[in-house]
């Protein structure tokens, strides 16, 4: 090729990668998943894919998955494409079962976590379930959701319990429905839970977390012992506690107690609260 | 100019050989709906006729564009016209360039006339203009532009490759080339550098029709940014080129036995 | 010296066959020849000989694996020596959606003529190969004498210097074939070169000044007819009625042969024999003496002994 041609052809090839980057960095790497926005329904998609339906469904899988996982310009609202994304893949494929629990829990935890639209997480199980009733696992999510994000023991057991007909369920989930019937919600029923959560996942997010919950459970935990701890001083010296570090310096406490992350705990003299340390990275919800 | 002039000729035999029809279908679709939307009060009627119609100009487009794409060269060199027409004072290159020009002035003439049938859909619908129809026009042009990315990618298998084997190639570049940002995202999920690396490459130098993805958008009313629409035209014309110059390459090397 | 209008050295080609390309197939060898100004030069071989690979590597529509080739002193890569030749590919097939007005002024625009000189170039032209009448008439629906004569049109738009025919009478009637050679026989007139390909000897032999015969991708002779092959008397033919066969073996020499077709009688003699007694002789026998014919070694015998297939024998030889 002469000289001219291959200056052109090298000019060619790198205007195509420089666009491409300028239209990546301008509109996001999610381009096509915004699409979905503008889309028609799943059933319409369904029908066009022309037996596809399975392909399709793990792209849109695949893209729900990288949309929650991956980096996005800063003013963009984060996971409201969450939803559209894994209602598609569910209707192309209606058995896709980790999709409905991987959306049951992001849609569903507080931002800057999940979509925090734990109704939305509801409605997806509920399809979920009534495309495969025999699927205990969706009662058991769907149980989930009512009571840590929704607070809703009554419907929490109710589905609890629903799951629990099926004989492959898991053992617990009939005296945890009754258990919740009974008292309602607990820190020792959600720590159960959350541990049923992570020796479950399927799924390195999920497991973690899950994880994340658990610490926060365990800080809790903590924070209460700290907090009864404070008190039995106070009674016993007549005198009101300013700070942790006092009770550590008066020998009281063998060493600061730190939190699951690493972190000391505070203690605010004015509302006598113990709390998390601001700069802890334990979860806050 | 000689390649005008063998623009000009491969115009006349796109139009002789009635490949225009396709617009009376097309004029039929249109019409059928819009009188048939009329006459009904849903929603949002006229975005119903812009999707149709764009994306009626974009699959017969893409259709032409393969199809006859795929021929241009082909049959010149399965009836050895092309040695007559070589054995004249002209470039191998030069007859290259003619025939791409004259598809894409062929697809020009159906576009344009396509987006008329819109306009005119647009007009009967709702009897008056709005700003922003103008985006009808701007997605007609990038429609355009993709189109011509497909005539390059369709001439270039002509230079070397069989019908059959060129209308497969080239339909299953076009559908790849819209999952290629899937590909680049499964690539960055996953844990092997070479999966990275391999992804990353397929994304750049497959052709992206995804960049091109405006009908939704336009049918919503929704303007795409003048930045990203620019990057767009410069991407698909510059993709083009560099097929053309590929394609010039294969062809002037190449026996004709 | 008359210029050399074409000329090859070392011209060679070989194509890589097969499947994963492993097999060589040598199209050309070594290919030298020299066309000289305003005579017509054929190049003659059995199908798969090279010619038209020869004739192809001259319009650069393929190209050499090794050697060289120049039309009018310029290499047949330069474009714009395109401007005086002619190519007629053989077999043509012109763009059948076109008519034969449409077809030339096409091939015209190629060469960048302004439009009324077009006009009057493609107007002349189709007169010339008696196509004019039909040109309104799309190619599709040309007989192949028409189509052929359209082809000679489009080799010579251009007023070439060289024109350049692959088995310009292939597929013709006798009519097609002697209007192809009238007009070969008027662009010499005109001053042109010709180079065509045949595998008719026929043609050939009317009309070549010049030529080179192939077989198998080499060139195993070139040259005017006569410094090829022998044209000279190689033995005379007397035919004789009336006389019965052993009759006439008495009356000849002993080195003649003697043969016999339907009512006739043949003798072979040497071309020098003396005619003289035997003439006397026959008439004495009561013979006729029907015809006398020198015979001079065929073309085709010359050929087909280049190309090393037996010769055909004419008629069964009698033992004395």
């Amino acid at each position: 090729m002469n000289t001219v041609a291959l200056m052109l052809l090298v000019l060619a090839g790198s205007s195509v990668y420089w666009s491409q980057r300028a239209i990546d960095s301008r509109a996001g790497h999610f381009r096509s998943t915004e699409e979905v926005l503008y889309l028609p329904s799943g059933k319409v998609i369904k029908t066009l894919s022309l037996g596809h339906n399975g392909l399709l469904a793990d792209i849109y899988w695949m893209r729900a998955v990288q949309y929650y996982g991956g980096k996005r310009l800063k003013n963009q609202k984060r996971y409201d494409l969450l939803d559209p994304l894994i209602g598609i893949a569910t209707t192309l494929d209606p058995q896709l079962i980790h999709a409905y629990r991987f959306g049951a829990i992001f849609l569903s935890e507080k931002s800057p976590v999940g979509a925090e639209q734990p109704e939305k997480a509801v409605a997806l199980l509920k399809r979920g379930i009534e495309q495969n009733p025999i699927e205990w696992q969706l009662y058991r999510d769907l149980g989930f959701v009512y009571y840590w994000y929704l607070q809703d023991y009554k419907m929490a057991a109710d589905a609890f319990l629903e799951g629990s007909k099926n004989p492959k369920s898991a053992a617990w989930m009939k005296t945890f429905a009754a258990e919740l019937l009974a008292k309602g919600g607990s820190r020792d029923s959600a720590r159960f839970l959350w541990q049923q959560f992570y020796d479950t996942a399927d799924n390195e997010q999920m497991k973690q977390n899950a994880k994340e919950n658990l610490l926060r459970l365990q800080a809790l935990d903590e924070i209460d012992l700290l907090q009864e701890f404070i008190g039995k001083v106070e009674a016993r010296s007549g005198r009101p506690v300013q700070s942790i570090e006092e009770l550590f310096r008066l020998g009281l406490l063998k060493q600061l107690p730190l939190d699951p992350k690493g972190f000391t705990y505070s203690y605010d003299p004015q509302t006598r609260k113990v709390q998390l340390s601001p700069e802890s990275k334990v979860r806050r919800f | 100019m000689k390649v005008l002039h063998i623009a000009s000729n491969t115009f006349r035999e796109c139009v002789r050989d009635k490949i225009l029809y396709n617009l009376v279908i097309f004029a039929i679709l249109i019409i059928v709906s819009s009188l048939i939307l009329g006459t009904i009060t849903i929603g949002d009627v006229k975005q119903i006729i812009i999707n149709l119609g764009l994306s009626t100009i974009s699959l017969f487009g893409t259709l032409i564009a393969i199809f006859i794409g795929i021929q241009l060269v082909h049959k010149e060199i399965d009836k050895k016209t092309v040695y007559s027409l070589l054995s004249k004072p002209v470039a191998r290159h030069e007859f290259i360039l003619g025939k791409y020009l004259g598809l894409s002035m062929t697809l020009a003439v159906n576009v344009s006339v396509m987006i008329l049938g819109v306009y005119a859909a647009v007009l009967y619908l709702r009897h008056s203009f709005q700003a922003s129809d103008l985006q009808i026009l701007l997605a007609g042009a990038l429609i355009f532009i993709e189109l011509l990315l497909v005539v390059a990618i369709a001439l270039l298998f002509s230079t070397f490759s069989t019908p059959a084997l060129s209308a497969l190639f080239a339909f299953c570049l076009y559908v790849i080339g819209h999952f290629n940002t899937d590909i680049r995202q499964y690539g960055v999920s996953s844990d092997s550098w070479m999966t990275k690396e391999v992804a990353k490459w397929l994304y750049y130098l497959l052709p992206n029709f995804g960049n091109f993805d405006i009908i939704s958008r336009t049918a919503h009313g929704q303007s795409i940014p003048s930045d990203l629409y620019l990057f767009a035209a410069i991407y698909g014309l510059t993709y083009s080129l560099g097929l053309l110059l590929i394609t010039m390459w294969i062809f002037e090397r190449r026996d004709f036995k | 010296m008359p210029q050399v209008v074409v000329l090859t050295e070392g011209l060679s080609k070989t194509y890589k066959a097969g499947f994963w390309k492993t097999k060589t197939v040598v199209a050309l060898t070594n290919l030298n020849l020299r066309v000289f100004e305003n005579e017509i030069f054929g190049c003659l071989g059995p199908n798969g000989a090279g010619k038209s690979t020869t004739l192809k590597l001259l319009m650069s529509l393929i190209y050499p694996t090794a050697g060289r080739a120049e039309i009018l002193g310029k290499s047949v890569l330069d474009l714009e020596a395109r401007r005086h030749i002619g190519y007629l590919p053989e077999n043509p097939y012109f763009y059948e959606y076109l008519t034969a007005e449409e077809f030339l002024a096409y091939y015209g625009t190629l060469f960048g003529y302004s439009r009324s000189e077009l006009r009057s170039r493609v107007d002349h032209f189709l007169k010339l190969t008696d196509v004019f009448h039909a040109r309104k008439l799309q190619l599709r629906k040309f007989s192949k004498g028409m189509l052929q004569r359209v082809g000679i049109a489009q080799a010579i738009i251009s007023d070439p210097k060289v024109v350049f025919l692959d088995e310009p009478m292939s597929g013709l009637d006798p009519i097609g074939r002697r209007e192809v050679r009238n007009l070969i026989l008027q662009l010499k007139r005109e001053g042109k070169t010709i180079f065509f390909s045949t595998h008719i000897l026929n043609d050939v032999e009317t009309l070549c000044d010049r030529i080179a015969i192939l077989n198998r991708g080499e060139i195993i002779g070139s040259g005017t007819l006569n410094e090829l092959f022998d044209q000279e008397v190689s033995h005379l033919e007397v035919v004789i009625s009336g006389i019965p066969m052993q009759r006439l073996r008495e009356l000849v020499s002993p080195d003649a042969l003697v043969s016999e077709s339907g009512t006739t009688s043949r003798v072979e003699l040497p071309a020098q024999a003396s005619l003289g007694g035997i003439i006397a002789n026959i008439e004495l026998a009561e013979g006729r003496i029907i015809s006398i014919n020198p015979v001079r070694q065929t073309m085709e015998d010359y050929f087909l002994k280049l190309v090393g297939k037996p010769e055909r024998q004419a008629a069964p030889r009698a033992r004395n």
